[in-house]
């Protein structure tokens, strides 16, 4: 569904990716694990050309490197920001009505909207709220649930743990992998906790200073002393 | 005395109203300080000048041609002068404005002539009084376009796809992009709405005062920039009340004081509400939340 050839990103003089590859079938969970300066947020942003990238990114058979950001959602490839990134000063209805702003079918926008609901009732308590009212985790689901809302096939998660309570994280992959399961939707999990990206992806890539170190089933790789030393704080 | 200044300071506080909201929505949009700003209000100005005297045509359309004609150059402007530097330092972004604005006053001095040239007067200016008010059509003309204006981008702001595309833009500008929002569109539109409301204050200051001049943009574009910071910069009601405060507070010290330190009290308000609320009056501290 994604496929990503030889992907370089540069920063004035820094070489932020030095040739990544990787690839993601339809249906599939997979995880880009590594450290802090990795890349990882670079790679979903070049995908979502956020940021000027060489090299290529096959999606659905069709060359988006040279797509604009706007053109590439109205393609379904959807990503959700670092740092949830929701808009503070609109409503969470709002918020979540933002992620629908290309569509024109209206009822099933609609539908989607009750699905985010019912994924996340706590928004639902909340439709009125500002968004910046929200708690992290809240917000998280925000971001998920607008996310939702542009009826994704290939949905991106930039670190959707990032500063979260453990109860709050378990919930949130719940709903990952819920969503996965239910709809088949293609996921790409970019994370830092090591542990519970292997444990919802079905694949994952190892990425070091910009370069794809080694990949692997989700399983193995939980058990592979490389991973377990480097990410999973182990001796 | 005093119900008169106060009508007075009603009808400039609604111009500066009308001038700060283009300058804030422009700051919300790219944090641009568009010194510009004020001579394209200028611009309007001349163009519905231009629209009564030489096409004569009669005043609306007249004023809406100013406001259009300026809202195209707002677009020109951006597109030319600002979206090369949109990712340079904001230093750039800010020096490329005051080249503008420059510009735009001696392309005025090139095509009307330096000299004032007087607005021909369009209506009747009949001087109402009621329990003891006095006001003038003028002002009451004022007033009304001002409501209208503000009623209708209060409208597209608060409940169109589009003003919650501007207000998303205006928050985060990479996230509006992930939306699908075609950001260019909406920083162009910006401008031009931005423009437009300046260019309706251009013109009812020389329908007031009667007079057009290719200098009368510069004291209005730093008020305009006083009066967003004052009500919070960014802010659109935050834009309305520090023009209206202003308005008020410059003709009631105009009248009361001295009018020898008109300009003087709005910059002595400015530093009094920076002292208590640098954040302005409506402005929003923003706080992450973790």
């Amino acid at each position: 569904m994604l496929k990503v050839k030889d992907l370089h990103v540069y920063y004035g003089g820094i070489h932020a990716l030095k040739g990544l590859n990787f690839q993601i079938e339809k249906g599939e969970i997979i995880t880009l694990i590594g450290s802090n300066g990795a890349g990882k947020t670079s790679t979903l942003r070049a995908i979502s050309n956020l940021i000027k990238s060489k090299g290529s990114i096959k999606y659905k058979d069709q060359e988006i490197n040279d797509l604009n950001a706007e053109k590439i959602v109205g393609m379904r490839l959807i990503q959700v920001p670092e740092g949830r990134r929701i808009f503070t000063a609109l409503s969470v209805e709002e918020n979540l009505l933002m992620g629908a702003y290309l569509r024109k079918d209206n009822e099933k926008i609609e539908e989607d909207l009750q699905y985010v609901y019912k994924l996340f009732p706590r928004l639902k308590e909340r439709t009125k709220q500002y968004g910046g009212t929200l708690s992290g985790g809240e917000q998280q689901m925000l971001a998920i649930g607008r996310a939702l809302m542009s009826a994704p096939e290939l949905l991106m998660l930039d670190e959707p743990s990032m500063g979260l309570a453990p109860i709050v994280i378990e919930e949130i992959f719940q709903a990952i992998k819920e969503i996965n399961q239910e709809n088949g939707l293609t996921v790409l999990l970019v994370e830092q906790n090591a542990n519970i990206a292997l444990q919802t992806a079905h694949r994952g890539y190892v990425i070091e200073t910009g370069e794809i170190l080694f990949t692997g089933n989700a399983k193995d790789l939980l058990h592979d002393d490389r991973v377990r030393k480097a990410y999973l704080g182990e001796e | 005395m005093f119900m008169e200044q106060l009508s007075n300071g009603i009808a400039l506080g609604s111009i500066y109203a009308l001038t700060a909201i283009g300058f804030t929505m422009v700051y919300g949009i790219i944090r641009l300080i568009n010194f510009a700003h004020g001579d394209l209000y200028m611009i309007g100005a001349f163009l519905t000048y231009t629209g009564l005297t030489l096409f004569n045509m009669p005043i609306v359309p007249s004023f809406l041609f100013g406001m259009v004609g300026a809202a195209a150059f707002g677009i020109a402007i951006a597109k030319f002068a600002y979206s090369p530097v949109f990712k340079a330092p904001r230093i750039n972004l800010f020096l490329s404005a005051i080249g503008i604005a420059i510009f735009l006053e001696n392309f005025a001095m090139l095509i009307w002539g330096p000299e004032t040239q007087s607005f021909p007067s369009v209506i009747n200016n009949k001087v109402y009084s009621f329990i003891g008010i006095r006001i003038s059509s003028l002002q009451l003309i004022i007033l009304g376009s001002t409501i209208v204006l503000v009623g209708i981008l209060t409208y597209v702001v608060q409940y169109t796809k589009l003003g919650r595309a501007m207000r998303c833009v205006s928050q985060d500008m990479d996230v509006s992009k992930l939306m699908g929002i075609n950001t260019d569109r909406i920083v162009y539109l910006t401008f031009a709405l931005g423009s437009g409301l300046g260019a309706a204050a251009g013109t009812l200051v020389g329908m007031y005062y009667k007079a057009v001049y290719p200098m009368m943009g510069f004291v209005p574009g730093l008020k305009a920039f006083i009066a967003a910071v004052i009500g919070g910069i960014g802010s659109i009601p935050g834009a309305m009340l520090g023009g209206l405060i202003m308005g008020i507070s410059e003709s009631l010290g105009a009248a009361y004081i001295s009018s020898g330190y008109r300009d003087a009290i709005a910059f002595i308000i400015l530093i009094i509400i920076l002292l208590l609320k640098p954040e302005g009056l409506l402005g929003k501290g923003i706080k992450e939340k973790i």
